[in-house]
């Protein structure tokens, strides 16, 4: 490998970047603008969700119940339907869930006894149902244990010994996001999503442009080598990438508030192993196909697919069927997603991570090779 | 003055129908061009069959929301009969018990590294406390929060498991001093409609159904219209008898089909064949639906490509684009908890309005009326879209 040739062309690569204005705009503007998006956009916490109650017993107590649901953010009062109209209700996506309060509720509860509320839950959105679910569950715990205690009080004086309502109490500690916001939690698989999706794309079309405009001839009659040739490609866009993971982490840490807890240094080494590794498949998309139409429709595909199912955003991948944690380790995103969060909310050291690292660098240098064997100076057409 | 006066008319109408008739012909010449190009792209064209298909079938067995198997670590500092009772309860299918080591450094490395989701700590005197019943018996849950929607699913899990074992084994004294008729409570009867088990597979799969679709039907028309313009081929289109709305339909009208086969595929026979998702509503207006949010969406597409020189800026604008559409427009997310500003401006995401309707007529059996007006709504996108798109496409080639 020659340096001076390699340097020729990474400059040569770098200018026609530099003056391809939008492009040069796009792949800054590009990651802090899916940042902020999802940053204000994908929240975990549920708030003011439609719920509607239907109330026939039109009590002072089942008045109370209705207004202690309403009384934090998550649930927001929708009209209620009539009760034969409950599933339309749902059907028509106009309420998230219904509860339906029946007559002699409060007669019942003033006699001690129990009383069975229903409610209907929209199931086809599973996590969003079993979220819900979860809440009105918890709620509805809270609201009994109020009551009990209340009840409890007035004939405390009577009662022997006090008893605890509660036989056993968990007290949960929440590790290293103790007030769960969303954008703790999202922060560092936005790095992971946003560095997933743009490097790739950035260096799609790079190689198979030159092929589609011919100028990959000027190419194969010089001396620069095949290796040359795409190092060339690949080290403008990740000296890009990087610079956006600064503004990224500028982004995070001081637009969102959420500090990284590990070595900044460590973070960035994490980064440019995974940035070479997602570059490097859009590097082998491009030496492998012969139309730009194609690299980018494949690059944005596999981007997407590898970043939402792959790469464990949405739910841990170790809960997925072994074929999918399978295809997992054929992709980047799932290596660095627990190492990003590890370093960025839990401090963890990078040592800790070592397995990881050392996937992500053979991963690197296996796409590199894999661009390497499909790359010709000379396409056959 | 005895000429009937219908003669010319006829003749008029013959006129226009055959001027429509050419239109047509003129229309399908640029599908006919659009779908060969297709065939041809061997790597495009596997690439696609591929969405629609197997992508399909692997999304059935993406990471669930459920908890599964979610690796607990147990310390037990009081060895005693009720805390061994407890951690038994503590089980598969929900979580996967470890006993770890009561050391705070070991701890820590395994949380940092995910290897424990949680820790529960049994303190010194559990039984004792529990059997005196003066004061509750007090646990400890550790749990990692790096991802709060498990960190979440944890907590309530285990708190639901350990009121279930402690009913179970209520005090003697607690049950003495309890009237005959016990505390009043109010027990919660839920029921979940349109997917009863919450299988998670019928979710995952029509969400990324519709992934795919959207990145498909924005993207094709998008770039292929960009190539055209790269290479100056469009030049060509120009200076033919084509206006430039006979060009972009049958660019659009080529892709639409391209979805509609495809999404017939994946829904006929992989999601509906083999992974049993239920098909609940009309068949015609399911693909009705489908075809007119292709079309919207290729009209984002065309409008998409009017600000792109390259293929390479038409990747990046249209990913721009797609992301926030995909994550943001209900499926993943709760559209009701965005600030004001974004959930504005998701009305401008197609994919917000075709969620309600897919998942409606697929799981919840919904008629015409039920989805009108996300329908108008997407329309009225669609429309928009394309009028802005062919404007700007004619200005451009002016």
């Amino acid at each position: 490998m020659n340096f001076t040739r390699l340097c020729a062309l990474v400059r040569k690569e770098m200018q026609e970047i530099i003056r391809d204005r939008l492009y040069l705009l796009l792949a800054f503007l590009l990651p802090v603008a899916l940042l902020v998006e999802f940053g204000y956009g994908m929240t975990d916490d549920i708030e003011l969700v439609n719920l509607a109650i239907i109330d026939q017993d039109h009590s002072a107590a089942s008045r109370e119940y209705a207004q202690r649901l309403f009384s934090t953010r998550h649930f927001r009062r929708v009209a209620a339907p009539e009760p034969a109209d409950m599933e339309r209700a749902l059907s028509d996506g106009s309420a998230r869930a219904v509860l339906w309060i029946g007559s002699g509720f409060e007669r019942d509860l003033t006699k001690g006894r129990t009383v069975d509320v229903q409610v209907l839950i929209d199931g086809a959105f599973t996590g969003a149902a079993r979220t819900i679910n979860g809440y009105l569950e918890g709620m509805n715990a809270q609201i009994n244990m109020e009551m009990r205690s209340a009840i409890q009080a007035r004939q405390g004086m009577a009662a022997p010994v006090p008893v605890p309502l509660q036989a056993v109490r968990l007290q949960p500690r929440f590790l290293y996001n103790p007030e769960l916001r969303s954008i703790v939690v999202n922060a560092p698989s936005l790095i992971m999503l946003v560095l997933m999706l743009v490097p790739p794309l950035l260096i799609a079309v790079s190689i198979v442009r030159e092929k589609e405009t011919g100028s990959i001839y000027n190419i194969a009659s010089s001396t620069v080598t095949r290796l040359e040739f795409l190092l060339g490609k690949l080290l403008p866009v990740v000296a890009i990438t990087m610079i956006n993971a600064v503004l990224l982490w500028l982004t995070i840490s001081f637009y969102f508030g959420v500090e990284c807890r590990g070595s900044l240094l460590q973070l960035a080494f994490a980064i440019l192993l995974y940035v070479l590794a997602t570059s490097g498949l859009g590097l082998m998309v491009s030496a492998a196909v012969r139309t730009q139409l194609a690299a980018i429709f494949i690059t944005t595909m596999t981007a997407i697919i590898v970043s939402t199912q792959f790469s464990g955003l949405f739910a841990p991948l170790d809960t997925a069927e072994m074929s999918n944690q399978f295809i997992a380790k054929l992709f980047p995103a799932g290596y660095f997603l627990p190492m990003v969060r590890g370093i960025y909310l839990k401090g963890a050291d990078l040592s800790v991570f070592w397995p990881e690292l050392l996937a992500l660098f053979i991963y690197a240098l296996v796409v590199l090779w894999i661009a390497h064997t499909l790359f010709h100076k000379r396409t056959h057409s | 003055m005895l000429r009937p006066s219908f003669k010319p008319t006829m003749r008029k109408l013959a006129l226009v129908a055959a001027a429509y008739r050419r239109w047509g012909r003129q229309v399908m010449a640029i599908i006919v061009k659009e779908w060969r190009q297709l065939l041809r792209d061997r790597a495009l064209l596997s690439f696609v069959i591929f969405i629609f298909s197997l992508d399909i079938l692997l999304a059935a067995g993406a990471p669930g929301f459920d908890l599964h198997m979610a690796r607990l670590g147990v310390i037990d500092r009081d060895h005693s009969l009720a805390a061994r009772d407890l951690i038994y309860r503590l089980r598969a299918p929900y979580f996967d018990v470890r006993a770890v080591v009561d050391d705070a450094l070991v701890l820590e490395r395994l949380l940092e590294r995910g290897q424990l989701r949680a820790v529960l700590i049994i303190p010194h005197g559990f039984e004792r406390t529990l059997v005196q019943a003066r004061q509750p018996a007090d646990l400890q849950l550790v749990i990692d929060a790096s991802n709060s929607n498990l960190a979440y699913l944890v907590t309530s899990y285990s708190e639901r498991i350990i009121g279930q074992w402690t009913a179970t084994r209520q005090s003697p004294v607690a049950v003495a001093t309890l009237r005959p008729g016990g505390l009043p409570q109010v027990r919660l009867q839920i029921h979940t409609r349109f997917n009863a088990d919450l299988r998670e597979l019928w979710f995952s799969t029509i969400s990324e159904l519709l992934t795919m679709i959207t990145v498909a039907s924005i993207l094709l028309p998008a770039a292929a219209l960009t190539r055209e313009k790269e290479r100056g081929t469009i030049e060509q289109l120009l200076v033919s008898p084509l206006t430039p709305l006979q060009i972009v339909s049958g660019k659009i009208i080529a892709m639409v089909v391209v979805t509609l086969l495809g999404s017939a595929v994946a829904i006929g026979v992989v999601m509906h064949g083999l992974l049993d998702v239920p098909f609940r509503g009309q068949v015609v207006l399911f693909f009705a639906m489908v075809a007119l949010y292709a079309m919207t969406c290729a009209g984002l597409g065309i409008l998409a490509a009017t600000f792109a020189r390259n293929s390479g800026q038409v990747g990046l604008i249209v990913l721009l684009l797609v992301m926030p559409i995909i994550l943001l427009s209900g499926t993943w997310n709760y559209i009701e908890s965005m600030p004001n500003w974004l959930q504005v401006l998701i009305e401008l995401s197609p994919l917000h309005h075709f969620v309600p309707i897919t998942y409606g007529i697929l799981l919840k059996g919904a008629d015409a009326a039920a989805i009108a007006l996300p329908a108008v709504k997407m329309t009225l996108l669609g429309a928009g879209f394309l009028v802005l798109g062919v404007a700007r496409f004619k200005r451009q080639f002016r």
